[in-house]
């Protein structure tokens, strides 16, 4: 599979934006290139992910501050925010029933939400270990981080995602 | 990853590949184009090394055969300074003044 097909879901995921999952991998290409393309290609996948980590936590943290200054607004309107309280409690249930295997849409679906509460940094720590299969020292490279970090985030990340889906995951 | 966790690990990795290969063919295409785009603007590598080497081999051969060429017969074609140079005896003769002038008085009182 293409790398750019599973960094654009680890971005869509982190963002939730598909277009800024576009412009973030593609920057993140661009920025690959002017800065390392004259290393052999076989160094660039952590490079990549390098980049491409970087340009999701300035995505952000931009963002961060935005939806402060929505919620800031918001309370002064008197909106509600409990409509998006807890968006796995609010996916819609078509198969009720603990036992059920999930399959297809809706257990990507599930897996999607769980992954998008997760706090940024275990969720990289946990897409980059477990399904771009890097290593501890290699995605510590990508995050920018200690290994001892890496280990930390995504070993929280295993134990909140398996608490997360247990109910709907064999 | 503990053997506990390994086959939730493998299940989220088998349902994210599925999950990346039904992406849709607008945006896989918008990738592939960002991935052409981005290796098209890749800077073009200058081996600057073999380029030195090779002008200085080129400096090194045109000096070599500047100077086997260099032109070093006299100036015959010039009489002034022709008579110069064959006035080189004359020349000795004037730097070492005092020494003819000293053999001419020792010859004189001897």
């Amino acid at each position: 599979m293409a790398i750019e097909k599973r960094a654009f879901r680890m971005a869509e995921i982190a963002t939730g934006s598909r277009e800024d999952a576009l412009d973030l991998v593609q920057d993140a290409m661009l920025g690959l290139v002017k800065s390392y393309g004259d290393r052999d290609s076989a160094d660039w996948p952590p490079l990549f992910y390098r980049i491409l980590q970087s340009r999701i936590r300035d995505w952000y943290r931009r963002n961060r501050v935005r939806n402060r200054f929505r919620v800031w607004l918001g309370g002064l309107r008197g909106d509600d925010d409990d409509e998006r309280s807890d968006a796995l409690q609010n996916l819609p249930d078509n198969q009720p029933g603990i036992e059920r295997q999930l399959a297809g849409e809706d257990a990507v679906e599930q897996l999607q939400v769980a992954l998008q509460e997760l706090p940024l940094r275990q969720q990289q720590a946990f897409l980059l270990r477990a399904w771009e299969g890097m290593d501890v020292s290699a995605t510590a490279f990508a995050m920018g981080c200690s290994e001892g970090s890496v280990k930390t985030h995504y070993s929280r990340a295993v134990h909140r995602l398996r608490e997360q889906l247990e109910d709907h995951w064999p | 990853m503990s053997q506990d966790d390994k086959p939730f690990v493998d299940q989220v990795r088998q349902t994210l590949d599925r999950h990346a290969d039904a992406l849709d063919e607008m945006t896989a295409a918008r990738l592939a184009a960002a991935r052409r785009h981005a290796l098209d603007s890749r800077p073009r590598r200058t081996h600057w090394l073999p380029v030195a080497a090779l002008s200085a081999i080129a400096a090194s051969v045109l000096t070599v055969a500047l100077l086997l060429n260099q032109d070093v017969s006299l100036p015959g074609d010039d009489p002034e300074a022709l008579e110069l140079v064959a006035q080189s005896e004359d020349l000795e003769l004037i730097e070492e003044l005092d020494f003819y002038d000293w053999l001419d008085t020792t010859q004189a009182s001897s």
